[in-house]
């Protein structure tokens, strides 16, 4: 492959007020593989096939309020190390609710996929494109959610984050490379 | 949602009451007799139609006008016939009718005839009515005790009415209250359905990736040999792995085990949380109508943790000052209704002052030797005091989406148990306290009754 090719990022940040909505993600998200015993060699030879490979896991922080979750989002920075993906909870009081945690994470980081999990909604969806305005980067999560729905959002988003990545550092080459040619790009085909 | 239920109930109400049966009555049906003298008869002709008739009042026509309406009192009066002789007897009675005799058309509304009958003063009050066509023609007489048997019937079924509108009110304002209370089951129920899902699900997801079968294939290898067990398992290849084979599986399938034990007890532990979130609602379902003593801290209590979700979203603070206090002798349904009532209106109170300290402070104290107080003090918005009588008049209301009946049906729902309600304020931006008032126990009333919180 090329340089421009990020790492794989698979940290995740839940912003919930509720402790077993953390448990829930966590259960679904994070591998909690069977201690390694040797007996997935053994059934190679037994059963005549090998088992198919686990995807792998997620990294799983948890915020249990808005201002935790934007403070944790800046050391991920500091660090180097951002997160690819938020999961918010749209009512945590007595704090920041849902879209006022969004607002606060994006201009941290605008980069970040963010889940709204609402289970009863105060806002409407136009209430919320109002407030946040129609971003690529966010998805709904309905409470009580399906295993399934997490776990291939959380899938998809991460990958999402990475293409989004690797397209920017693209762009980026690109407009270096071209430096030399005349300031106005002509669309091709245009 | 709800509260557009509401609107169309009372809507509904509002319809009835304006339709209501003795209104439509048909004024024909009120006309005792149709007796009537033309203009021209003489006084003596007209008095002694009246003494073979049994009326009191008949209609003059003039054609096919009616002109007036003659009295068998005036009649005889100028007769004279008290002093033996008669001054006016060759008159035509059209020069003493009624002064403003009350003409009535016929399809005139109940309403406006009775008002118009009634508002008469002293003598003419005592008239009757006469109706005539559309046409003016002359219809009959409708006397006085008719109408005002009607005027004491419709007074009986607006009475009726409004007793209606008013226990239909009274279930409508329950409802809303209840509405409040649903959104924070609602709430709570669906964070713990939640869990239970992903519980649930992955319960299922290790059952379905369990090593049973891995098992069985391992037993099958162990009867497919079991003629010379002891050679395959020291020679074969396969047959050495076994024993290691079937420890692991052993090991794998009892961790399986303990990990489906610990979903399947979070699932337990979380429909247990939903059980009781569903038997505390279902405590106050049921309307019972019954008075039973019970202690006052105990509602009180269950009313603050039915509207707890709605306070810590608004971020409002609830201080307790519980004194130990005698069983309180109310219909506990009726008690929960009117501490949701007061708890809602403190909330928005608070909510509406936007003030950055919202503070609900609950006290159930000892007042005298009769009753017991609940108070509910907040430090939001305040009540004007020109609005503090008015709070409790039924349809006002200082809420946009406010129905007007909450501190309404409330007052009467503690008048209708022995107690009261009243309100203080002093004045816009100051606060307000609402002070409920329940009867006590009086059979023994010496022994305190410990409430437990």
């Amino acid at each position: 492959m090329n340089k421009f090719v990020s790492e794989k990022n698979r940290r995740l940040l839940v912003v919930d007020d509720n402790p077993t909505i953390h448990q829930d993600f966590r259960k679904i998200l994070e591998l909690a593989p069977f201690a390694d015993d040797g007996l997935d060699d053994l059934e190679t030879v037994f059963q005549g096939v090998s088992r198919p490979n686990d995807r792998d896991g997620f990294e799983i922080d948890s915020a249990f309020q808005g201002v935790e979750g934007l403070n944790k989002v800046l050391d991920a920075l500091k660090a180097g190390q951002p997160y690819a993906l938020a999961f918010v909870d749209m009512r945590m009081p007595p704090g920041w609710d849902g879209v006022e945690t969004i607002a606060q994470l994006w201009q941290a980081d605008p980069r970040l996929q963010i889940v709204i999990c609402t289970a009863y909604s105060d806002y409407s969806w136009d209430q919320i494109i109002q407030q946040l305005g129609n971003r690529d980067n966010l998805a709904v999560l309905k409470k009580p959610f399906d295993n399934v729905e997490v776990l291939q959002l959380a899938e998809a988003l991460t990958r999402k984050w990475l293409l989004t990545q690797e397209l920017q550092h693209r762009q980026a080459s690109w407009a270096v490379a071209r430096q030399p040619a005349p300031a106005v790009l002509v669309p091709v085909g245009g | 949602m709800n509260m557009h239920v509401n609107a169309l109930e009372l809507d509904s109400l509002a319809h009835e009451a304006k339709t209501p049966g003795v209104e439509q009555t048909d004024l024909a049906t009120l006309v005792k007799h149709q007796e009537w003298v033309e203009a021209n008869t003489r006084l003596d002709e007209v008095y002694q139609r009246f003494n073979s008739l049994d009326q009191d009042f008949c209609a003059v026509k003039d054609g096919a006008e009616v002109v007036g309406l003659c009295s068998k009192g005036h009649t005889g009066f100028l007769m004279g016939h008290r002093y033996g002789f008669a001054i006016y007897s060759h008159h035509p009675v059209r020069e003493h009718v009624v002064e403003r005799p009350l003409l009535i058309r016929h399809g005139t509304p109940v309403r406006e005839v009775l008002q118009k009958a009634l508002s008469r003063q002293g003598k003419e009050f005592n008239e009757d009515v006469i109706l005539i066509g559309q046409e003016g023609e002359y219809l009959g007489i409708i006397p006085v005790p008719a109408l005002v048997r009607l005027q004491s019937a419709l007074v009986e079924e607006k009475f009726r009415m409004q007793e209606a509108l008013h226990q239909r009110l009274l279930v409508v304002s329950r409802k809303a209250g209840m509405a409040e209370v649903a959104t924070g089951i609602l709430h709570n129920v669906g964070n713990v359905l939640n869990s239970v899902n992903v519980s649930a699900t992955l319960a299922v997801d290790h059952a379905r990736q369990s090593k049973i079968s891995s098992l069985e294939k391992a037993v099958a290898l162990l009867h497919e040999h079991r003629e010379n067990l002891a050679d395959y398992l020291s020679n074969d290849p396969k047959g050495k792995l076994l024993s290691e084979y079937l420890t692991q599986l052993a090991a794998r399938l009892k961790s399986e085990q303990a990990k489906q034990i610990t979903e399947l007890d979070s699932l337990i532990k979380h429909i247990g949380h939903i059980k009781n979130i569903v038997a505390m609602q279902q405590n106050y379902a049921k309307v019972s109508g019954l008075l039973e003593p019970v202690p006052a801290a105990e509602l009180v209590h269950d009313a603050l943790e039915l509207n707890a979700e709605s306070f810590t979203r608004h971020g409002i603070e609830i201080e307790r000052q519980f004194e130990d206090v005698p069983n309180v002798i109310v219909d506990k349904h009726k008690v929960l209704q009117i501490m949701i009532n007061l708890l809602r209106n403190g909330k928005y109170a608070l909510t509406a002052g936007g003030g950055r300290h919202k503070r609900l402070v609950v006290g159930v104290l000892n007042n005298g030797e009769k009753r017991v107080k609940i108070v509910v003090q907040d430090n939001g918005v305040g009540i004007a005091p020109e609005n503090l009588e008015r709070i409790f008049a039924h349809g006002f209301t200082t809420k946009k989406d406010g129905h007007g009946f909450g501190l309404h049906s409330s007052a009467l729902a503690a008048k209708e148990m022995g107690g009261s309600l009243h309100a203080h304020s002093d004045g816009l931006g100051k606060g307000a306290t609402f002070i409920l008032e329940l009867p006590i126990e009086q059979t023994e009333p010496n022994k305190p009754t410990g409430a437990k919180i």
